[in-house]
């Protein structure tokens, strides 16, 4: 069975528009060159149906909020390109155009390639396995229509193509896979583990199984960590955001091309982590066995796709109209 | 105007003295660090909410610059209120009020209707606060309950009223991207068509509404107050109409207005917190009544149970899914 991913659906929070308009007018003025951002996602949840026995899955979201700008002039007032609890990161760059023409005319192919250039040298150079948060690197393309409070956005997240396909076996959920408490042990261990490395370490890691139980480490050290395993004991786990029950999130991709272009595995199990926040409950989270045909490393950097549709499901721009909300003149209307 | 009026509750903020002792039992109301010590114990039970500093000019010196207000974000809201359908077990109940004739409330098993207006509007406005307090806290202590019940009456089988597709004015000038062709990518998972609710399908992904609520303290009334900052199916910003149709309708338009947000420059829909005070000193005592007076309600569980009251106003957001207490 071919493995397709769930795509990214972007989520911008109101209020990083309001950062990027105060960064516009302080900061980058006119200046419209690319800036790096930080993005952030949660793994999969799905909500309960009130009354009925049922849940429904909700969007894999990217999401970006106020912490997505570093601070440039940080005052001591805390920790800043902060974000929030149980999340995972994800770097990205935002080209903000001054004009309207600007934002049409820009050559988002060329800044579409530009991104996927940067995620393909990560890997090849061994960059994504010292910081695999790279792998989920995006491109956001903005124009902010400062006076009318209007701002217009496209996202891209790249995903590079792989050649032959990767195929899968059925997902099946990790308590049909794992007793409960080799599924505690691996709680135990992600908790440990989030706590002992830097968030970019957070959303793709290794696992291996010793009877009951489990360990988690960082890509970097795979020699050590499966040093006289097998290959069929390897077991990859990245945090996925798609809440679906059949398939996983978009980070798996660039990562099973880091995963064949640096250790030439062609087999290997996918854990499809996914908690409830909080709840110390990772009973949603999902197995499968990824396979691909060929291991032969890639010499030129593969195709790639990734730019997001927008609510018509047509390749385009979306915008997020916050005149209600930020403009004092409309402001009056619905005051009481 | 607004912004007379803006000036206006910045002036009374700025006069008004910040609360220094505690009297939460006796008011409801709480300090700023008891307002900072229930928001820690939330953020410690239900880690999906946390506390942010804001702006930096917005800043309250009352209270820690770290911890201005709390924030939970990306919060499904799969249904509008008025899908929250009438039940035969829908039931009346009288409410004793001191020295007046008792009210019936009608329908009272319901979360959300029309009983607290009812009994607003057969009252005159200015008199006999206590009595609406307690009416309105006994409406929000009945939908607690039925809330802990998780049995909301579900009309979810016609949720998919999707919202009237966009059209091209939405985007103006933005029209002309046919240059953007991208090769079918067959290991892109095809996006579902969204799914009725009812179908209990966990393989197509269903497109709701989202909110980010924050909660801020409000030195004025001395009470935590509620923001909301809606989100439509595809993730664009809702209008204050939109976001009335996701709160009771008791409340809607009613307590239920759009201000400044006191950390952010934004204007979002707010629950006014004129008698929030009032509201949780009944909570707490029927609360407190409830668990038997060995372990009084300590005020670090302040803002569990200012949730739970807030779910009565805004039932149909389900921030309440993480919190276990």
């Amino acid at each position: 069975m071919l493995l397709q991913f769930h795509p990214w659906a972007s989520a911008v929070e109101a209020s990083f528009w309001q950062v990027l308009t105060q960064r516009k007018m302080d900061i980058f003025k006119l200046d419209d060159s690319q800036k790096s951002i930080l993005g952030y996602y949660s793994t999969g949840q799905q909500v309960r149906i009130p009354g009925k026995d049922t849940s429904v899955a909700l969007p894999a979201r990217l999401c970006l909020g106020t912490g997505a700008f570093p601070d440039e002039h940080d005052k001591g007032h805390g920790p800043t390109n902060r974000n929030p609890a149980f999340t995972f990161p994800a770097p990205g760059i935002i080209k903000n155009t001054n004009t309207v023409e600007d934002f049409k005319a820009l050559d988002k192919t060329a800044l579409f390639k530009m991104t996927v250039d940067q995620i393909w040298a990560d890997i090849t150079s061994g960059a994504a396995v010292l910081d695999p948060s790279v792998l989920n690197r995006f491109l956001v393309v903005t124009f902010a229509d400062l006076k009318k409070f209007k701002f217009f956005y496209w996202f891209a997240f790249p995903a590079l193509q792989a050649d032959p396909a990767w195929t899968m076996d059925d997902m099946r959920e990790i308590g049909a896979v794992w007793s409960q408490s080799q599924i505690n042990s691996l709680r135990e261990n992600m908790d440990q583990y989030r706590q002992a490395f830097p968030s970019n370490q957070s959303g793709f890691f290794l696992v291996k199984q010793d009877g009951d139980s489990t360990s988690v480490a960082r890509l970097q050290d795979w020699g050590e960590f499966y040093a006289g395993c097998e290959e069929s004991e390897v077991i990859i786990g990245f945090a996925d955001p798609s809440s679906l029950g059949s398939h996983p999130g978009w980070p798996l991709r660039n990562f099973l091309a880091l995963i064949q272009q640096t250790w030439k595995v062609t087999t290997m199990r996918v854990l499809c982590f996914r908690e409830v926040p909080g709840k110390q409950d990772i009973n949603a989270s999902k197995l499968f066995t990824a396979h691909v045909s060929s291991s032969a490393p890639l010499t030129v950097c593969p195709k790639a796709a990734g730019w997001e549709k927008n609510a018509l499901g047509k390749l385009g721009p979306r915008l997020a109209d916050l005149a209600p909300l930020m403009d004092p003149t409309r402001l009056a209307d619905t005051a009481v | 105007m607004n912004s007379v009026q803006n000036i206006f509750f910045g002036i009374r903020e700025y006069l008004s003295p910040v609360l220094k002792n505690s009297k939460f039992k006796e008011t409801g109301c709480i300090t700023p660090e008891e307002f900072e010590a229930a928001g820690d114990f939330l953020v410690y039970k239900c880690p999906t909410w946390s506390w942010e500093g804001g702006e930096p000019s917005k800043r309250r010196d009352y209270l820690h610059p770290d911890k201005q207000f709390l924030i939970t974000r990306n919060v499904p809201c799969l249904r509008r209120v008025k899908q929250m359908e009438y039940t035969d077990e829908d039931a009346e109940m009288q409410i004793e009020s001191d020295g007046a004739d008792p009210w019936v409330m009608s329908h009272s098993s319901r979360v959300s209707g029309g009983p607290i207006e009812e009994i607003a509007g057969s009252m005159d406005e200015d008199e006999d606060e206590e009595a609406e307090a307690e009416a309105q806290a006994q409406a929000a202590i009945k939908a607690m309950e039925r809330l802990d019940l998780k049995d909301l009456q579900s009309a979810a089988d016609d949720d998919d009223d999707d919202e009237e597709i966009p059209d091209m004015d939405d985007i103006p000038d933005m029209d002309d991207f046919d240059d953007m062709e991208e090769e079918a990518d067959p290991a892109t998972l095809a996006p579902a068509v969204p799914t009725d609710v009812g179908s209990g399908q966990s393989d197509k992904i269903l497109s709701v509404r989202t909110y980010d609520v924050f909660i801020t303290y409000d030195k004025y009334y001395q009470t935590p107050r509620m923001w909301l900052f809606g989100y439509d199916e595809h993730r664009r910003p809702l209008v204050s109409s939109q976001i009335f149709e996701d709160v009771s309708q008791d409340y809607a338009k009613k307590t239920v207005t759009i201000e400044t947000h006191p950390h952010l420059n934004m204007s979002l829909a707010s629950i006014h917190p004129c008698r929030h005070g009032a509201v949780m000193k009944k909570i707490i005592e029927k609360v407190a009544n409830d668990e038997g007076k060995d372990e009084p309600v300590r005020v670090d569980q302040y803002l569990i149970i200012f949730l739970k009251f807030m779910s009565s106003v805004v039932p149909t957001i389900d921030y309440d899914n993480t919190i276990s207490a």
